[in-house]
C-alpha cells in the first residue's frame, strides 16, 4: 500500500514536471509560429496612416519606429531577446506596453468565465443528477427532448433572443454594457446590483450551451454506467442507491467530462467573442480580434501567448482533478 | 430549507435592490453612440473621426469655423485668437491670442504654446499626423518648420507667423495648440506613448472625466473656458457600442441621445420614434468602381505607364458606367437616401459642384454599341465579348463585412453580364483590401471616400502616383494637373468655382472610375437636446451651444 502511495507521488511530481516543461516549450512554439505568420500575412500595420490627407512619408516613418522596415530575421533576434526580458513591446493601438493593455482587460475575462463555468457546471450537473434520479420524469423527457435543439441555437441567435425578451418586451434587465451610464454616482450596493443586473443576460447567453453539454454528457455517461454489470453486481449484493450512485455509477462518469470541462474553461477563459459584441462588454475576445483587424503585432502575439496559458492551465487543473478521482491513472504513467 | 432559503438569498437580494438609490437626478447630460474606442485624445496623434471630434473638444485651435450652408463651404473666425490680420501680400498673419484662456491644470496659455505646437508637429521625430503639411511654412530639411525664420513671438499674448509664399489660408494654422509646459520633460520620440495621451490637459470647453476602455469616455464641463456658461451640457459621454444594432436598440429606449450613422433601412423606425428627431443631410462621402487605367504590373514593377488592356479606353469606361444601374441600387438598397454622383465634388460644396454636368444614364443599349465601336465584339459566342484574342472578363474586389458593397457588386456583375462582360465578385478583408488597393495591385474594385473639408481634389486626382497613392486609378490628365496646381497656389476666390467646374467636366468626360452615389446622413437625436445643429462638419462640434429641457 505505502509502496502504491509513493509511486502515485512520484507520480504526480513527474506529470507536473514533465507539463511544465512541454507547456514552456508549446507556448514558444506558438509564439514563433505567431511571429512569422503575422510576418507574411497580408496586411499593413500602419494603413491607418496611409491616408490621402496624409503624408506618405508619415506612414514610411511609422513604419520604422514599428522595426518593420527591418530585415526578418533582424525583427525576429529583436523579438526573442525582448521575449526573453518580458518585453513584450508596445501596442501600436493603444500606445501603452502589451502587458497593461492585456490587463486592463483580463480582469473581466477571468471574472465572466469563472461566474459562466460555474453555472455551467453547477447547473448542468444538477440537472443530470435529478433527471436521471427520476428517469422518465417529466424533465427527464423535456430536457432529452429539447436539449440538443437548445445547443443548437447559436450564440448570437441566443443572446437576441434574451436582449428582446427581457430587454424589448419585458423590459426588466439592460440589453447592454458591463454597467449603467450612472455607474460612478451609485452607492456600494447599487454598483454591485448595476453589475448583477447587466451580468445576467451576457452569462446566460454564455452559460446555457455549456449547461446543455454538461447535462448531455453526464446524464448519458452516467446511463451507460449504471447499465453496466459491476453495477448489477453491487445492487444484488444489497448496496444502498446512495453508495451506488456517488462511490461507483458518479465517480466513473465523470472521467469524460472533466476532460470536456477543461477544455470549455480553456476556450471561455480565452474570450466570449460574440457574447463580448454583443453585449458590448470589454473582454479579451474583443481586444485579440481588434488586434488582429489593426494588424497589432505585439498584442496579438500577447493576447495569444496569454490565452495560450489559460488554457494549458485549464487542461492541467481537469487532468489534476481526473487523478484526483481516478488514482490509477498516476500508477499508470 | 426554504426559510434559509429565503434569509441566504432572496432577503439579501431585495436589501440590494432597494440600496441602489441613483444620485442622478439633476445630472445634466447627454450620451453620444460611437462604434468603436478611440485609440488617444492627443492632437498629435488624433488619426480617425471619433478622435479628432473628442479631442477637438479638449484641444482648440486658433481658428474655429462653422458651415455655410448657404454658400455651401466652411467659413472660419478666430477661437483661441481673439484678432487675426494679414500682411498686405499675405506672407504674414500677426495674431493676437484671448487673454483669458487657461489650460485645465490652470496655466495661462500663451504665444509660445503656439510655437511649441507648430515645432513639435512638424518635428519628424514626433511622427505627428500633420508632419510634412507646412508646405507653406520656412522648412528645414527634414520638413521641419525653421521657427527662426517663421515666428516671431511679440510678447505673452501676440506673435507673427512669416510664410514662405502668399499662398497660405487660415487652415494652415488650424492644428489644436497643446501646452509646452506638460510637453516639457518629455523625450520627443517618447511622446506617443506618453500619459498625455490620456490624461490630456487642453484649452477647450471640455475636459476629461473618465476614460473607460471599450466603454465610455467622458467629458466635463471645463467651467476655466471662455466659451462655458452655466446652462452648458455638464456631462458628454461618448459611449462605445460596436455593434450596430445594439447601438439601434439603445437610442430607441433612450441609453444613447445621438447616433450618426443611421442605415437607410432604418430611416423610417427612427422617424417613428416619439421620443427622437432625425435629421438627413447631404453627404461627402461617395462609393465608386475604380477601373485601373494603366497597367498597374508594369507600373509596379518598372514605373513606366501604358494603358490598361481593358480599362485603359475612356470610351470603354464611359460604357462601363452606362451599364450600371446606380438609381437601382439607391432605391433598393439605400431608400433612395443617396444621389447620384457624377464626379468627386460633394453637393455639399454648392458653389463648387458643377450642376451643368449630368450623370450618365442608365443605358445598356448605347453602352454595349459603344464597346462595339470600341471593338469589344462577342466573336466566339462564348457570350463574353473580346478584342484581340482578351475576353472582356476581371475580377471586381469589394472589402469584407460591407453589405453596401456586396449589394452594389451583385448588381455590377448582373448588369455587366447584359452587355457582354464576365465579372467574378471577390471579397477581401478591409485591411488587405486598401493596401492592394492603394498599391495598385487591383484592377476593378468598389471602394469609397470621404472628401475632406475644405475641398481638396489634388490627392485623388493628381498623376504623382508616387506622391499622391490615393490616386488608385492611375488617372493622368494634364488639363486636370494644371488646375490643380493653381488652385493649390491659390486663385481669386471669384475665379475658384470656375477651375472646379473645369475639373469636374473633365473627369466626367473620362470617367476614370465609375462614380456610384453621394451617400446621404442620417443622424438621430432625442428631442431634449435643443439647440443642435447638424450640418457637414459634425454633429458634436459646437456641442457647448446645445441646451437640455
Amino acid at each position: 500500500m505505502e509502496i502504491e502511495l509513493n509511486e502515485m507521488k512520484k507520480g504526480l511530481t513527474f506529470i507536473l514536471i514533465k507539463r511544465f516543461f512541454t507547456s514552456i516549450l508549446l507556448l514558444l512554439l506558438l509564439i514563433i509560429f505567431l511571429f512569422f505568420l503575422l510576418r507574411i500575412s497580408p496586411g499593413d500595420p500602419v494603413q491607418k496612416f496611409v491616408s490621402p490627407l496624409l503624408s506618405p512619408k508619415l506612414a514610411g516613418k511609422v513604419k520604422a519606429s514599428f522595426g518593420l522596415d527591418k530585415p526578418l530575421w533582424e525583427q525576429f533576434f529583436i523579438f526573442i531577446k525582448n521575449l526573453v526580458t518580458g518585453n513584450f513591446g508596445i501596442s501600436y493601438q493603444y500606445r501603452l506596453p502589451v502587458l497593461d493593455v492585456i490587463l486592463m482587460f483580463l480582469p473581466f475575462t477571468l471574472i465572466l468565465a469563472s461566474v459562466s463555468f460555474a453555472i455551467q457546471i453547477g447547473t448542468g450537473f444538477y440537472l443530470a443528477f435529478v433527471t436521471f434520479k427520476r428517469r422518465g420524469g417529466f424533465l427527464d423527457k423535456l430536457l432529452s427532448r429539447f436539449s440538443l435543439a437548445v445547443y443548437s441555437i447559436p450564440t448570437f441567435v441566443l443572446a437576441l433572443m434574451l436582449i428582446y425578451i427581457f430587454s424589448v418586451w419585458l423590459n426588466i434587465l439592460p440589453p447592454a454594457d458591463l454597467r449603467s451610464i450612472e455607474f460612478d454616482d451609485l452607492s456600494f450596493f447599487g454598483k454591485v446590483w448595476d453589475y448583477l443586473v447587466h451580468l445576467t443576460l451576457p452569462v446566460l447567453s454564455l452559460s446555457i450551451p455549456g449547461i446543455i453539454i454538461y447535462y448531455k454528457y453526464l446524464r448519458e455517461n452516467m446511463d451507460v454506467e449504471n447499465n453496466k454489470n459491476y453495477i448489477k453486481y453491487l445492487r444484488s449484493n444489497g448496496y444502498d442507491e446512495k453508495t451506488v450512485l456517488w462511490k461507483h455509477i458518479i465517480p466513473n462518469a465523470l472521467d469524460p467530462v472533466v476532460s470536456v470541462a477543461g477544455i470549455e474553461l480553456g476556450i471561455l477563459l480565452g474570450g466570449a467573442l460574440i457574447t463580448e459584441v454583443i453585449f458590448n462588454l470589454p473582454g479579451m475576445g474583443r481586444l485579440t480580434i481588434n488586434a488582429i483587424l489593426n494588424r497589432d503585432f505585439p498584442l496579438i502575439i500577447g493576447c495569444t501567448l496569454v490565452s495560450g496559458i489559460l488554457i494549458i492551465t485549464a487542461n492541467f487543473i481537469a487532468d489534476l482533478v481526473r487523478f484526483k478521482i481516478d488514482k490509477r491513472m498516476l500508477v499508470s504513467i | 430549507m426554504k426559510n434559509k432559503l429565503i434569509t441566504v438569498i432572496i432577503i439579501p437580494l431585495f436589501l440590494l435592490f432597494f440600496s441602489c438609490q441613483r444620485n442622478t437626478e439633476k445630472i445634466n447630460r447627454v450620451v453620444i453612440g460611437i462604434s468603436s474606442d478611440v485609440e488617444t485624445l492627443n492632437p498629435l496623434y488624433t488619426m480617425n473621426l471619433n478622435e479628432g471630434r473628442i479631442s477637438e473638444l479638449i484641444y482648440l485651435g486658433l481658428v474655429g469655423h462653422r458651415w455655410d450652408d448657404e454658400e455651401g463651404n466652411i467659413k472660419s473666425y478666430p477661437l483661441l485668437a481673439e484678432k487675426l490680420k494679414w500682411s498686405d501680400d499675405r506672407k504674414s498673419l500677426e495674431i493676437k491670442l484671448r487673454d483669458d484662456i487657461k489650460w485645465t491644470d490652470g496655466k495661462k496659455l500663451t504665444s509660445t504654446d503656439v510655437l511649441f505646437s507648430f515645432d513639435v508637429y512638424s518635428d519628424p521625430v514626433v511622427q505627428s499626423r500633420f508632419y510634412d503639411m507646412f508646405d507653406n511654412f520656412y522648412l528645414e530639411e527634414n520638413k521641419h518648420i525653421d521657427l527662426s525664420k517663421s515666428f516671431e513671438i511679440i510678447s505673452e499674448d501676440s506673435l507673427v507667423i512669416h510664410f514662405a509664399n502668399g499662398n497660405a489660408k487660415l487652415f494652415d494654422i488650424d492644428m489644436p495648440v497643446l501646452p509646452e509646459h506638460k510637453f516639457a520633460g518629455i523625450a520627443r520620440k517618447d511622446f506617443g506613448t506618453s500619459s498625455l495621451n490620456f490624461e490630456p490637459v487642453g484649452n477647450g470647453p471640455y475636459k476629461l472625466k473618465n476614460w473607460s476602455r471599450n466603454e465610455k469616455i467622458v467629458l466635463e464641463k471645463n467651467p476655466q473656458s471662455f466659451l462655458s456658461s452655466d446652462n452648458m451640457i455638464d456631462v458628454l459621454i461618448f459611449k462605445i457600442v460596436p455593434d450596430y444594432n445594439s447601438r439601434i436598440i439603445q437610442i430607441k429606449k433612450g441609453g444613447i441621445d445621438l447616433l450618426d450613422d443611421i442605415r437607410p433601412e432604418d430611416l423610417e423606425g427612427m422617424k417613428a420614434a416619439e421620443n427622437l428627431k432625425t435629421v438627413i443631410t447631404k453627404g461627402r462621402s461617395y462609393d465608386y468602381v475604380g477601373w485601373s487605367n494603366i497597367d498597374q504590373k508594369l507600373w509596379r514593377e518598372k514605373k513606366l505607364i501604358k494603358p490598361h488592356k481593358l480599362f485603359g479606353n475612356a470610351n470603354v469606361r464611359r460604357a462601363l458606367t452606362m451599364a450600371i444601374d446606380r438609381k437601382l441600387i439607391i432605391d433598393e438598397f439605400l431608400n433612395g437616401a443617396a444621389e447620384i454622383a457624377f464626379g468627386p465634388v460633394s453637393p455639399i460644396f454648392k458653389k463648387f459642384i458643377n450642376r451643368n454636368i449630368s450623370p450618365f444614364e442608365y443605358n445598356p443599349g448605347k453602352a454595349k454599341s459603344i464597346l462595339e465601336s470600341e471593338g469589344w465584339i462577342d466573336r466566339n459566342g462564348n457570350g463574353t465579348v473580346d478584342k484581340n484574342g482578351v475576353e472582356f472578363s476581371f475580377t471586381l474586389f469589394i472589402p469584407g463585412n460591407n453589405p453596401r458593397r456586396q449589394y452594389t457588386a451583385n448588381i455590377i456583375k448582373e448588369n455587366l453580364k447584359e452587355i457582354g462582360i464576365e465579372v467574378s465578385v471577390e471579397k477581401q478583408e478591409p485591411n488587405v483590401f486598401f493596401n492592394n488597393m492603394f498599391g495598385k495591385k487591383l484592377e476593378a474594385w468598389i471602394a469609397g471616400w470621404v472628401v475632406p473639408i475644405p475641398i481638396d481634389l489634388k490627392p485623388y486626382w493628381y498623376s504623382d502616383f508616387n506622391t499622391y497613392f490615393a490616386n488608385s486609378a492611375g488617372y493622368r490628365n494634364e488639363k486636370v494637373d494644371r488646375l490643380l496646381l493653381e488652385l493649390e497656389k491659390g486663385v481669386e476666390k471669384e475665379k475658384e468655382a470656375g477651375y472646379y467646374y473645369k475639373i469636374q467636366e473633365q473627369i466626367h468626360k473620362d470617367q476614370p472610375v465609375t462614380f456610384l452615389f453621394w451617400i446621404d446622413n442620417i443622424s438621430v437625436y432625442s428631442k431634449k437636446i435643443k439647440n443642435i445643429s447638424i450640418d457637414p462638419l459634425g454633429t458634436v462640434q459646437r456641442c457647448w451651444e446645445w441646451r437640455l429641457n
